[in-house]
């Protein structure tokens, strides 16, 4: 029997708890003592009561393993009954298989641990497609007999018997040869059958009917209101008619340029002229030289005979009339064509001037005309474009007939309540919403009927709620009764394909609720431009709460973009003021903000994915700017998420800015199995750590939020949130980022390990796991520095 | 020139003198057949895939790097970009990778081809041109010094292998680089050509999985 199952001790407790509470621990207290005989570390004990309690830890045992023998064959009667196979229904056997693997390997009942590992492995082929759901059923059923043998075997005998397993591997090992062989052999691709003979096609057909039913994907054409049609027609008609004042304002500018182009060229003509006329008219300086005038020179000619300057002046001043007129004269009467010219020529220059003018001001009057017209223009044009994307806006009530299908046929029982159906969403988001919204809505009731005939209710309800804000469309689906976990991480990446994001919290109902936020429209995005160093990045308006700057906000947590980014910091060490992105709060407690170097302006922008090598987490595509340059658009949930998980495993230094002081270590144990969390408790109490416990994922979400311990240790499969589900969302809680994460499952396939790393868990131990390996573990992690927020 | 084995075998300086007289075609010959190489088979498959016209004639553009020269064959290149680019950067790049710019339309990787051949981080370029080169629907920017002239390699036979001539990357053979073009040495400069398909194929798989080849 194991060694992890011990404890003695809290008996201040003892008190708070109800009766069935007391058994269980006071089983762990007679266990613990019954362990002791089995460990040769620790002293051996003669009670006789460490017989009693190893029976009472047989039956605890056998009790859950019948419980879980018992969902699994309500499951299966109900596949077997329904009139199509629906291989979702085998996700509950696998999660009850996959509790039954941890359950057992821990009591080292390791027959029953292999038949529960088979189970979850044919589920796995199931749902691969690797085997047909009715094909997959038979080896269920015959798995689940095996169980429920080796079990009354274990009760009967006091051990397992082998025999059932063995007959259960023979038949899977000539699956397993059948599948072989027809991968080797065959050009077909099908399932095969039982027997391992190719299914026949009829066979084929009655099986996959449902996968073709469930799933009606939309037509590719879209559907048209029409009356949007009509408001559409007659914005284009606008359009059309704004041809004709267009054309004449066209019409007008050519006519301004022409005329335009006729003054320049009749002023270009008196360009010879005036040069002509700018050419120096001859001083008085040089009057001696060359005569005033032709009537002076004839008279001075006659008055002297000879060329003898001196004489000339000297006859100038006897003659003062002569002088003056020599003096004053700058022209001679031949010139005076020449001014008639000139004064012609200034005169013509005028008119041309006005000309030009006049026309210049035609031309600008024209423009005004056409800018006019053509802003009109834009402004229908922009109209029809608007138009033309609300055409393919849908309401979300077309969604609904899938959703309605999938709660008929898994919660039939269940009120189905929808409220904010008439909320308009682009048909593409709609094409792409249909099978994830399906897929939670189905993952989390498929076994909800089963819980609510097991508690007699029969009007759990479940919620469709949708409203709009802007260009955000929120959606919330909400259930009463506890429901199966991994919806979240099943349908996030849908979501995030939307540059949406998907959360749960628990609702009025004491059950959970999911949020998702995505645009209405997904070829334009409103954001805030900002400026980090030298680049530029966009901030989708969905994502930010408000802006600030770092003086003003109170802030828990601040994170630097270019940190976030990894890009150099280039801010100016000596500015006042920092801006500051507040962050959407959600159901954090604490305050949250991004510093950045500028906010530069709102934006609206068209998004363009990055080409698969360029992609990167936190950056949902790029935009270009007016002058052609590529902008990053960014997905901050998904970028803190990067940076916290990235960080959580580079460790830059210590953060004690949240981590709450504590004289003990505190642990958080979330399993669905009341068994392995005690064990869990027990192991880790002893080493003096306190303990809280979770059965389910969305409790494990309120205590980490309440209290975030020093280590939390989950399980894969749990109710309402799953393993990865919390994984998934923990990151939205900056309180969170120093959580040390260990995980316990009983999938020890590299594959279940690598995801769980990605989603930032430290440790990943395999059930069962010895419990000086998983203190050993805790330890090393814990020991860990924390990562550096600020 | 016909090599005398056992000269050398029993006297290095025979042999080192023996190198010293043989002209370079004799002296990669000589290498090759030490090697028990063919010539530069990597070479002529990774030229083969960009137009080769008859008689082995291969039309190049020869980019300066820092340190080194390259040749590009023509049929690859689509454009020249001037030198105003403005570049984006994006999280978690290669220490070679500049950035991102939009090239008509397409998003495309920036490579800084000096960095990414000598693995080695070195400072931004001043003066520098980008290339656009595309390989099988793909677009890169190749960052380059300066381009020089468009020279025509006679055949392949002038290729010799990276691993015969000296390293530039601590004496490993870069990734990208065929050979080096044995009558391409201009100045102290040695005259590398590119195996296109290997250079597009290990770019996009450093950049996709955030690696530096650090």
């Amino acid at each position: 029997m194991s060694e992890g199952l011990f404890r003695t001790e809290d008996d201040t407790k003892e008190e708070l708890m109800s009766a069935d509470d007391l058994a269980i621990l006071q089983t762990f207290d007679a266990m613990e003592t019954w362990q002791h005989t089995e460990t040769p570390v620790r002293p051996l004990s003669q009670d006789h009561d460490a017989e009693f309690t190893q029976e009472d830890m047989l039956l605890l045992f056998a009790s859950e393993m019948d419980e879980d023998i018992g969902q699994m064959k309500h499951a299966l009667s109900q596949l077997e009954q329904g009139d199509k196979l629906d291989e979702t229904r085998f996700i509950t056997l696998r999660r009850v298989a996959h509790k039954i693997r941890g359950t057992a390997g821990a009591m080292e009942c390791y027959a029953m641990a292999s038949i529960a590992r088979h189970i979850e492995e044919v589920e796995e082929q199931i749902n691969t497609g690797i085997l047909f759901p009715l094909v997959g059923l038979n080896v269920l059923v015959q798995a689940v007999l095996a169980l429920e043998i080796t079990l009354q075997d274990l009760l009967t005998h006091g051990h397992e018997s082998d025999g059932p397993l063995h007959a259960l591997e023979h038949e899977l090992e000539q699956f397993t040869l059948a599948l072989h062989l027809q991968g080797e052999t065959s050009t077909t691709t099908g399932p095969l059958a039982a027997t391992g003979r190719p299914v026949t096609e009829e066979e084929a057909r009655s099986n996959t009917v449902h996968d073709t039913q469930e799933y009606l994907p939309l037509p590719p054409s879209i559907s048209v209101e029409v009356q949007r049609f009509e408001r559409l027609l007659r914005l284009s008609e606008q359009v059309t008619e704004t041809r004709t004042p267009l054309e004449n304002a066209q019409e007008q500018v050519d006519i301004a340029l022409r005329e335009l182009s006729t003054a320049q060229g009749r002023l270009q003509q008196f360009e010879r002229a005036l040069i002509d006329l700018a050419r120096p008219l001859r001083s008085p300086q040089h009057i001696p030289h060359v005569p005033a005038s032709s009537l002076v020179e004839r008279m001075l000619k006659e008055a002297i005979p000879s060329q003898n300057s001196t004489i000339q002046r000297r006859v100038l001043k006897r003659h003062p009339l002569l002088l003056s007129l020599y003096e004053k004269t700058e022209w001679d009467e031949l010139e005076i064509d020449r001014y008639s010219e000139r004064d012609k020529t200034i005169s013509a220059l005028r008119d041309a001037i006005a000309q030009v003018t006049i026309a210049n001001t035609h031309v600008q009057k024209a423009y005004a005309q056409l800018h006019e017209v053509t802003q009109d223009y834009v402004g229908r044009a922009t109209d029809v474009h608007t138009h033309l994307h609300l055409l393919r806006l849908t309401p979300l009530s077309v969604l609904l007939p899938h959703l309605q299908h999938v709660v008929a046929t898994y919660a039939p029982d269940a009120l189905f309540e929808i409220t904010g159906e008439a909320t308009e969403v682009d048909q593409d988001i709609l094409d792409t919403l249909v099978v994830p919204l399906s897929t939670l809505l189905r993952t989390c009731i498929f076994d909800a009927q089963y819980t609510g005939e097991e508690l007699g209710h029969k009007s759990h309800r479940i919620w469709f709620h949708a409203h709009a804000l802007g260009n955000e469309v929120t959606l919330e689906i909400g259930f009463s009764m506890a429901v199966q976990g991994g919806a979240l991480e099943k349908a996030q990446h849908s979501i995030q394909q939307l540059r949406g994001t998907i959360e749960s919290q628990r609702n009025a109902e004491g059950s959970v609720s999911f949020f998702l936020r995505f645009p209405r429209s997904q070829g334009t995005v409103r954001g805030l431009l900002v400026r980090v160093g030298d680049q530029h990045v966009v901030l989708p308006f969905s994502q930010v709460q408000h802006v600030s700057d770092e003086q003003h906000q109170k802030t828990d947590i601040v994170y630097h973009l270019h940190k976030l980014l990894n890009f150099p910091d280039r801010s100016d060490p000596h500015r006042r003021v920092t801006p500051l992105i507040v962050l959407p709060q959600g159901r954090s407690r604490l305050v949250a903000g991004i510093l950045v170097d500028e906010v530069v302006s709102d934006v609206t922008v068209i998004v363009k994915p990055l080409a698969r090598y360029l992609q990167r987490p936190g950056v949902a595509g790029t935009v270009l700017d007016g002058k052609g340059h590529v902008l990053l658009l960014l997905d901050i949930p998904t970028l803190l998420k990067h940076y916290t998980v990235a960080y959580r495993h580079a460790l830059p230094g210590d953060s004690d800015a949240i981590k709450v002081q504590r004289t003990q270590r505190l642990a958080l144990i979330a399993d669905d199995s009341t068994l392995l969390r005690k064990s869990l408790a027990s192991t880790l109490e002893q080493a003096h750590y306190a303990i809280v416990e979770a059965c389910d994922g969305l409790e494990a979400l309120d205590l980490l939020t309440q209290n975030p311990p020093d280590v939390f240790l989950l399980d894969m499969e749990m109710p309402n949130l799953s393993g990865y589900d919390l994984l998934s969302i923990m990151h939205i809680y900056p309180e969170l980022s120093d959580v040390k994460i260990v995980m316990l499952s009983s999938r020890a396939t590299e594959k279940y390990k690598q995801r769980a790393l990605e989603l930032g868990v430290h440790a990943y131990l395999t059930k069962p796991c010895p419990q000086d390996v998983l203190l050993k573990t805790i330890e090393g992690v814990l020991q860990q520095k924390s990562m550096a927020i600020q | 020139m016909k090599e005398d084995s056992t000269l050398f075998s029993v006297s290095p300086d025979a042999y080192a003198e023996y190198l010293e007289q043989l002209s370079d075609t004799e002296f990669w010959n000589h290498a090759y057949e030490k090697a028990h190489m063919p010539r530069s088979p990597h070479a002529l498959q990774a030229l083969a895939t960009v137009a080769i016209v008859p008689d082995h004639m291969l039309t190049c553009i020869t980019c300066e790097l820092r340190t080194a020269q390259c040749i590009l064959p023509l049929t690859i290149i689509r454009e020249i970009l001037p030198v105003s680019q403005r570049l984006t950067l994006l999280p978690d790049m290669p220490f070679w990778m500049l950035g991102i710019l939009s090239w008509r339309g397409e998003t495309i990787a920036t490579i800084d081809l000096c960095s990414y051949l000598t693995k080695s981080c070195s400072s931004p370029l001043q003066k520098h041109a980008f290339l656009i080169v595309q390989h099988e629907h793909l677009s890169l920017a190749l960052c380059v010094l300066s381009i020089d002239a468009i020279v025509t390699v006679v055949n392949t036979n002038q290729i010799v292998p990276f691993a015969l001539a000296p390293a530039i990357a601590g004496g490993e053979t870069p990734v990208g680089i065929v050979g080096v073009w044995e009558h391409g040495n201009v100045g102290q400069k040695q005259v590398f050509v590119l195996d296109i398909p290997t250079l597009f194929k290990d770019v996009v798989q450093s950049i996709e999985r955030n690696d530096s080849h650090e």
